[in-house]
Parts: C-alpha cells; sequence; structure tokens
C-alpha cells in the first residue's frame, strides 16, 4: 500500500518522527517557537489533505518544502534574537557569580549573533548542533550538497568566533 | 592549503575530517580557543521543549474518505530551459503533485500538461496536480506569475487572497501580503477576493484590498516584472521592500518599523540606483551595507 498516509495512525507516525525536527528547523528561520509551531501544524493539516496524493517516503521533503513556502509568504523584516533553554546549569550553582555573569553574557551575544547570521548559515549550523544532524544529512534535507553545508558551516563558525569570550 | 580547502577548514575542523597540516596550521593560528569557546557554549544551548502528542492533538485531522487514485506520469513538455529548471528546484510529489518555485532573483518559465504556458516571478511557488489535471485545471499560487492559458476547460488559480477564474487568455496574479491583483492582457477573467467579485476584459486590472475593489485600464500588454521593470505607485514601503529582496536576491534589516508609501520604478539591473532613492513620504533613507547581500536601512 503506498497510499496508507490517510490512515490516522500511519499519518500520526510520520508525525511523531518528523514534527520536531520540522519545528525546530522552522525555528531557526523564524527565531521565533510560535511562529514555527503554527508553520508545523499548517504543514501537517495540508499534508493530511493530500494524503492521498503524497507517498510516505516522500513526506519529508513534502513537509519541508511546504514548510518553507508558508514561511515564504509570512511577513518578514522581523529583527528578533532567537532564545535557548542552556541545558543543566543548575548543578553549577557553585560558580563564581561573577563568572556565571560573564557566561549569561556570552551566551547573550552568541544568542544575537546567531541570529544575525545569514538564514542558510544559521539553519545548517544550528541542524549540526542542536539537532545533532550529519552534514551529509543536513546536505539531503536542503538538497544541496555537503561541500555547500561545509561553507555555510564554516562561515558560521567564521562569524562567531568572533564574539569574544570576554567583555 | 588550497584555496578551495580554506572556504571549508573550520567545518571539518569540528567533523574532525581536517588532515594533519590544516590541524598544525589552524593550532597556529591562535584562533582554535575562540572556536572552542563556541562550540562548547552552543553545544550547551537547548531549545523549548516540544510537545508532540499535545501538538498531534490540536491537529483537526478530517476523516478521509477512502479515494485512491491511480498513479498517472505524463513526461512534461517543458519549455523553460534545463538551466532555469535546476536552479528553480523541480520537485514530483507522489503520484503527480508539480511543485515549482524560484529563488530570489530568478524568473521561470513554465509549461503545464495542457500546453498552457506562463512564468512565475522572483520568490513565488507554485503547484497543481498532474494526476487530476485533465479533469480540472487548478493552480495553487504563492506570490506573483503570468498565465497565458489554452482555451478549454475552466482554469482556477487559487491564492491565500482570492481566486481567479478563466476559460482561455492571458493575465496576471499577484498576491503578496493583504493584496491580490489581477491583470488581463487577452480574453476575460473572473476574480474573487474576500466578498469582492468582478470580471476583467482585456487591458484592465483590478486591485483587492482591505475588502476594496480598485479597477484601471493598463497600457501594457505584458507584465512589466517579465522585463525586469517592477512599478509602484503609493505602494506601502514593506511591500517595496519585500519585492526589492525578491527580484534583487538582498536582504534588508530595518530597525524601527518602516511606515509611508513609495512611487518609481525598480530596474533589474540597478540597485544601486534603487538604493540611492529610498525615499518614502518624503523621508529619504540610507541604505548601509553591511556584506555581500544584507544592507541595513536607516534614515
Amino acid at each position: 500500500m503506498t497510499h496508507d498516509l490517510c490512515r490516522e495512525e500511519n499519518f500520526k507516525a510520520v508525525f511523531m518522527e518528523q514534527s520536531e525536527g520540522l519545528r525546530n528547523f522552522m525555528f531557526y528561520k523564524t527565531k521565533s517557537y510560535q511562529q514555527a509551531e503554527d508553520i508545523v501544524q499548517e504543514a501537517f493539516s495540508r499534508m493530511w489533505e493530500n494524503c492521498a496524493k503524497v507517498l510516505v517516503n516522500k513526506t519529508k521533503s513534502y513537509l519541508f518544502t511546504i514548510a518553507n513556502n508558508l514561511f515564504l509568504n509570512q511577513v518578514k523584516h522581523q529583527k528578533v534574537v532567537l532564545k535557548f533553554e542552556q541545558r543543566g546549569h543548575t548543578q553549577r550553582t557553585d560558580e563564581d557569580p561573577a563568572f556565571l555573569l560573564l557566561e549569561q553574557e556570552f551566551k547573550e551575544r552568541l544568542e544575537k549573533a546567531i541570529s544575525d547570521l545569514p538564514e542558510g548559515q544559521r539553519v545548517v549550523f544550528l541542524m549540526n548542533r542542536i539537532d545533532q544532524m550529519k552534514y551529509r544529512e543536513i546536505a539531503d534535507t536542503l538538497q544541496i550538497s555537503v561541500k555547500a553545508v561545509e561553507k555555510r558551516m564554516h562561515k558560521a563558525l567564521s562569524a562567531l568566533r568572533k564574539v569574544s569570550k570576554k567583555v | 592549503m588550497k584555496m578551495k580547502d580554506k572556504e571549508t577548514l573550520y567545518a571539518r575542523w569540528l567533523s574532525g575530517a581536517l588532515n594533519d597540516e590544516e590541524a598544525r596550521a589552524l593550532a597556529e593560528s591562535g584562533e582554535l580557543s575562540a572556536l572552542q569557546d563556541v562550540v562548547e557554549a552552543v553545544d550547551q544551548f537547548k531549545l523549548k521543549p516540544y510537545n508532540k502528542e499535545e501538538a498531534f492533538a490540536k491537529l483537526e485531522l478530517k476523516p478521509k474518505a477512502k479515494v485512491i487514485r491511480l498513479p498517472v506520469r505524463t513526461i512534461l513538455a517543458i519549455a523553460a530551459s534545463v538551466v532555469a529548471l535546476i536552479i528553480a528546484g523541480r520537485f514530483f510529489w507522489g503520484d503527480g503533485i508539480v511543485n515549482l518555485s524560484t529563488p530570489y532573483g530568478k524568473i521561470l518559465a513554465f509549461t503545464l500538461p495542457d500546453g498552457s504556458t506562463g512564468q512565475l516571478n522572483a520568490g513565488s511557488s507554485l503547484s497543481y496536480d498532474e494526476g487530476t489535471w485533465q479533469e480540472e485545471r487548478m493552480i495553487e499560487l504563492q506570490g506573483e506569475a503570468y498565465f497565458d492559458v489554452k482555451s478549454g476547460s475552466i482554469f482556477r488559480v487559487l491564492s491565500q487572497n482570492g481566486e481567479v477564474e478563466v476559460l482561455g487568455t492571458q493575465f496576471n496574479v499577484r498576491a503578496w501580503n493583504k493584496r491580490l491583483i489581477v491583470a488581463c492582457y487577452e480574453g476575460s477573467v473572473k476574480v474573487q477576493g474576500g466578498s469582492q467579485q468582478d470580471t476583467l476584459t482585456q487591458g484592465m486590472m483590478v486591485t483587492i484590498a482591505n475588502g476594496q475593489a480598485k479597477k484601471e485600464n493598463i497600457a501594457q500588454n505584458q507584465p512589466n516584472w517579465q522585463k525586469g521593470i517592477i512599478v509602484f505607485d503609493a505602494a506601502e514601503a514593506i511591500e517595496v521592500l519585500d519585492e526589492a529582496e525578491r527580484l534583487y536576491d538582498i536582504q534588508f534589516e530595518v530597525k524601527e518599523r518602516l511606515t509611508g508609501t513609495f512611487s518609481g520604478n525598480l530596474h533589474r539591473d540597478s540597485l544601486e540606483k534603487f538604493l540611492d532613492k529610498l525615499i518614502f513620504n518624503g523621508e529619504k533613507y540610507k541604505a548601509v551595507k553591511l556584506d555581500q547581500k544584507r544592507y541595513k536601512i536607516e534614515k
């Protein structure tokens, strides 16, 4: 059966497998969790509408393209800074407060610098660091070459290394 | 080290793919500790948690009637050059959804299964179902496209801002932001946008925005954008910048929200001239180049 995407349990399986990666990808683009998650909902709704036309093994590129189109259609020029949460900072309460403050400032400068990266570089960089995707997987997802991924990655790192740890 | 390897040096450092000579050169460059600081800090970052179960529950999945279509794979006659196609990126979904899209700065010529042709303006996309094309000529459009439709059954273009219906004719649909602009160059076109409905004949154009329709005559016999010219008449600042981004393949950064309107032309080959004449509501703005593709707009 190639069309069993119209069965809800199969559709749900695809949702469970792909929604988070798609949501992260859209977050890197929009810099907004809300906007990213709205786009994910809309993309999956559209896929459900077209479930008879989408092959199960094509869902990923279908979803990414739909989401990207939705993104392109939204109003741009939003000058926002994307925000991350910090992993396990609770066990570090014994650290020197001045040091923690420096770390916090460094994090904020990095967030700003990541937000200011050109979109293509930001997406590649964060897919690699946050989603821990290999260059090959990123290339497949974005339908570009591994070399292009490496170039974007290099440029991103090159820009971010200028964010000094010292104030 | 070869020049081309330099362009990926940090990326390969991170994936552990440097050769000894490169690794030594990088260590000696003194950049290593800054790079390590960045990666170490970013690797502590995580995203806000995402609740998949909750998100799935919020999807309202209407039950599906069991319809199974036989795969139809017709080879399309493609008028556009191979280069344009590679640039535009062309994908086939399953048994026949065709999706065309154009990156910023590029226009794509396309041919539909019935021989109707058209051009897709920069930063736009359209899709249609090859499998049901014979029964129903229907296109979903995001952005702007020009169509030259072979006569036959009803031909519909759906956009987020409204719908256009024709039998056979030449027309342009522009659906950006909240505005729908349709121009008819031959035959007649029925336009529906919100509560507004209108029929256009040759040489007419309608703009539907905020529930109001404005009709006017046009002198040209093809849209200006096909010639690389965009004409604005008291257009919103934000719309003008959006269009310039698509036309020139650049990005603007705007600090405060721009208000005001702009009248004038954009020419594909004269970005500098456009940036020189950024005047919204009589107020002059400057465009400061940040890098190859990015400009900051300021007073």
